[in-house]
């Protein structure tokens, strides 16, 4: 009778203890997260078709028919242009501290914010569409290192 | 009463899972697109026959234009403190690039909006 007792109690005490942990988890799911998030945005840069491109012979047309459209364009200096081809993919846990209104995926895809994070390729043309140069890396980078006023449009 | 409590604690552990869906802009149409004719076609052309683009861009005194439509579709899973969350974004997207003219002279296109898919976070997402 003692033993069936103290068994009922144990399990009486396991049941309260895991109540417990269910109600504190319960009321911290707004302060703290543990989450595991993967987030994937636009296609990879083919790089088989990137290594088929080759500054000095290769134009506009070939880029375009290798990588499909950019996802970004800008002007450079003497009438040269500079277009990106770029993806995002992340993967893994993250810890997240009394932030409930951010989730860490996207709200919504906007094209000016998510260069920053883009990796890629960017290729730089001169004025007559002819390939100057291919860098790869972090697409806000590589904009950053040449990106200039837009010239002035000369009156005709 | 046991399944009483089996529910209350499933109401409690399982506050929220979700899918959504977003969309911005209209989609391209691979026919439309398919009339422009570098060499041939004029901006005013384009613009009829695509509508307003969403970015110009200008290249010295040449311009490109670029047409997007993007798909999201996000789905999560929230177990208390353990969330499990999957977003992804393909875009619908042409580039038509012209001369000092106003000419066409490049259009490139891809359409992968609709390859976006509902998933979670482990399982593998591949375009079509």
């Amino acid at each position: 009778m003692n033993r069936a007792s103290s068994m009922a109690s144990a399990r009486a005490g396991l049941a309260l203890r895991w109540c417990g942990l269910l109600l504190v988890a319960s009321t911290s799911a707004g302060c703290v997260q543990l989450s595991f998030e993967r987030e994937v945005r636009l296609e990879p840069v083919p790089k088989d078709a990137l290594a088929d491109l080759v500054p000095g012979t290769s134009d506009l047309g070939t880029a375009l028919n290798r990588l499909g459209p950019p996802v970004f364009a800008w002007e450079l200096p003497q009438q040269g242009t500079a277009l990106a081809w770029g993806w995002f993919h992340s993967f893994g846990w993250r810890l997240k501290a009394s932030d409930s209104n951010k989730s860490g995926v996207s709200v919504s895809f906007n094209y000016d914010n998510a260069m920053s994070h883009m990796h890629g390729a960017v290729l730089f043309f001169d004025r007559d569409w002819r390939l100057t140069a291919v860098r790869e890396g972090v697409l806000s980078e590589l904009r950053n290192s040449s990106r200039a006023r837009p010239a002035d449009v000369e009156a005709d | 009463m046991r399944q009483l409590l089996l529910l209350v604690l499933l109401s409690i552990a399982l506050p929220g899972c979700y899918i959504a869906r977003q969309t911005q802009n209209d989609p391209l149409h691979a026919d439309r697109i398919a009339q422009l004719v570098p060499g041939t076609s004029t901006a005013a052309q384009v613009v009829e026959t695509l509508g307003a683009p969403t970015e110009v861009v200008q290249l010295g005194k040449r311009t490109a234009y670029r047409y997007d439509y993007t798909a999201t579709k996000d789905t999560g899973v929230l177990l208390v403190v353990v969330g499990l969350f999957n977003s992804d974004t393909r875009a619908d997207r042409v580039w038509v690039f012209f001369n000092e003219n106003e000419v066409l002279t490049h259009v490139a296109s891809s359409l992968h909006a609709k390859d976006a898919r509902y998933a979670m976070p482990w399982q593998t997402i591949r375009s079509r």
